[in-house]
């Protein structure tokens, strides 16, 4: 993946492994968000392809992805924070609902009955991820926990196959953090195949079966958490080359 | 019965009993003209309130209905309902060819571009003076189906506040439907919407495309009932217009449109002895809006009230 004269990621061969938790890692700059674009079709990359379930779904839109069972939460909190916070997480079930214009205009019963079944479905995830008690309330004024966790319950509601958590404990507190990797562990327990890009090492080190670590987008390694803490290579990229 | 339902009934009751209080034919005559604006502004802040784009040209599909009223019945005979009809074809199959370029625009560029349009749209109803009288207008026919049409303004209320109603219903149903939650999305944030499969530009369009026709509904309505129209229906006052009334009832507000419409309609034929200030007297009222309300006067009551009466 190139942006005009930077080579933001090169050679990378990644597979992401089914029913696994699995973490991207590397200091600041290194491609990790450019990788998880790339992959859920924000970019369309300049080299290489993507591969789900073995089709060519390179430059694929996000919403396309999305339709397959791809999912994503963002670094920067993407929440419509003039919705309800449970019309948020209801959103997230758009796949799965009667999207034909005059269904809706006209108020079909099917309409309003998958309506309801995605709002029941909804206040589930809310309560799976602990924000139930904001359902109505607006998201804007919600704390920045429970937005982080909104964002994962919006992602639950789609049914994803695939999970891509972009720093999930970004700017969340010690306690905060140990939920989130509590929560991590029970998506996973769901079935859903959870990546995540983060910095918190105990987080990741706590959560992952596997880690891919980038350096200046480049594969570092590739590992368990302990092949990963012992490589050489990663201590140096993270304590600086001596 | 749900709540949504209670209030539409009493919508309904509202509307059923208004003639009676209505003192006499001007101020039924204002209600009217009320009501037409109403329907063009629910579809406008379908696109601008709910779907968060920005339309400065809405007036030329408004002119789309109003001129097709005019020109195909008065010169080509065709019965006024079958005129209407192709307005709404002719307003949603612009929509939908201009939509999905104009509408990947954001900001100013997307209101630049609506802008022009409306231009457009005015420029060609003024040069075309063959079919359309040119800036000196032209008179339309009655509205008829069968040989009976409404009449006079009492026969007109029934018909536009049918029409109102209906409006009312169909944009509430689909504000609250998912394809009115897909809209929010996208209002919020686009990535998030494409997040969960929400196809952006085509949401955004079918938007663009339900508000144009309701627009282009509103000007057939209003040729046929004024009799006569001059290319100030498709005019940018006209554009802006509508969108005052959106901001100052309130944005993503269906109700805050019926009122938008109120106020703004009736306030102009209230100061009628300021004839010709009344663009300052609307871009006064935005002003005023955007710094003391900038919700708009309905989402900011239901919000005091304790957000109950959200529509």
């Amino acid at each position: 993946m190139r942006f005009g004269g930077v080579q933001a990621l090169a050679g990378i061969s990644y597979l992401v492994q089914p029913g696994r938790v699995q973490s991207v890692i590397g200091p600041n700059g290194a491609g990790k968000t450019t990788l998880f674009n790339v992959i859920t079709g924000v970019y369309r990359p300049t080299e290489g392809r993507v591969l789900l379930d073995g089709d060519d779904v390179s430059g694929q839109s996000p919403d396309r992805l999305a339709r397959r069972g791809v999912a994503r939460t963002f670094q920067n909190l993407q929440v419509c924070l003039q919705m309800s916070a449970l019309d948020n997480v209801m959103a997230g079930a758009h796949r799965h609902l009667g999207q034909g214009l005059l269904p809706s205009l006209l108020h079909l019963r099917a309409t309003r009955r998958a309506d309801a079944q995605a709002r029941d479905a909804a206040m589930e995830w809310m309560r799976f991820v602990g924000v139930d008690r904001y359902a109505l309330r607006d998201a804007d004024g919600l704390p920045y926990g429970a937005l982080k966790r909104l964002e994962i319950a919006r992602a639950l509601a789609s049914k994803p196959r695939l999970l891509f958590l972009d720093e999930p404990a970004a700017g969340l507190n010690p306690t905060e953090k140990v939920a989130m990797r509590d929560l991590i562990h029970a998506i996973s327990e769901r079935g859903v195949t959870v990546v995540l890009v983060e910095h918190d090492m105990k987080l990741v080190m706590g959560v992952s079966e596997r880690i891919l670590v980038l350096d200046y987008g480049r594969k570092l390694a590739e590992g368990s958490a302990d092949e990963v803490r012992a490589n050489p290579d990663v201590v140096a990229a993270y304590l600086g080359h001596g | 019965m749900s709540a949504r339902w209670r209030v539409l009934v009493g919508f309904a009751v509202l509307l059923a009993l208004l003639p009676l209080v209505v003192p006499n034919s001007f101020v039924l005559d204002l209600v009217n003209r009320i009501a037409i604006n109403a329907i063009a502004v629910i579809g406008l802040n379908l696109v601008m309130g709910y779907a968060g784009q920005v339309s400065l040209g809405h007036a030329a599909f408004f002119g789309i209905g109003a001129y097709l009223s005019g020109v195909l019945p008065s010169q080509y005979g065709w019965p006024p309902v079958a005129a209407l009809g192709a307005g709404l074809a002719a307003a949603g199959g612009l929509a939908f060819a201009v939509g999905r370029p104009i509408l990947r625009l954001k900001g100013h560029y997307l209101a630049m571009a609506t802008l022009g349009l409306g231009i457009i749209g005015a420029i060609v109803v003024t040069n075309e003076s063959r079919w359309t009288g040119g800036p000196d207008g032209m008179p339309v026919d009655a509205l008829t189906l069968f040989g009976h049409g409404p009449g006079n303004e009492k026969g007109w209320y029934a018909v536009l506040a049918v029409a109102l109603w209906l409006t009312v219903w169909l944009a509430q149903n689909l504000v609250d439907s998912p394809v009115g939650r897909a809209l929010r999305t996208l209002h919020g944030s686009e990535p998030a919407a494409q997040s969960v499969g929400i196809d952006v530009p085509k949401y955004k369009v079918r938007a663009f495309v339900v508000a144009a026709m309701l627009a282009s509904f509103a000007g057939s309505l209003f040729a046929h009932y004024v009799g006569f129209i001059t290319p100030q229906v498709s005019s940018f006052m006209h554009s802006i217009e509508l969108v005052t009334m959106v901001v100052v009832g309130g944005m993503a507000s269906v109700w805050g449109s019926v009122l938008g419409a109120a106020l703004l309609t009736a306030l102009p034929q209230l100061l009628a002895d300021f004839e010709g200030w009344e663009m300052v007297l609307f871009g006064g009222l935005l002003v005023v809006t955007m710094v003391l309300l900038p919700r708009g006067v309905v989402p900011t009551l239901a919000r005091r009230l304790g957000g109950r009466a959200r529509a």
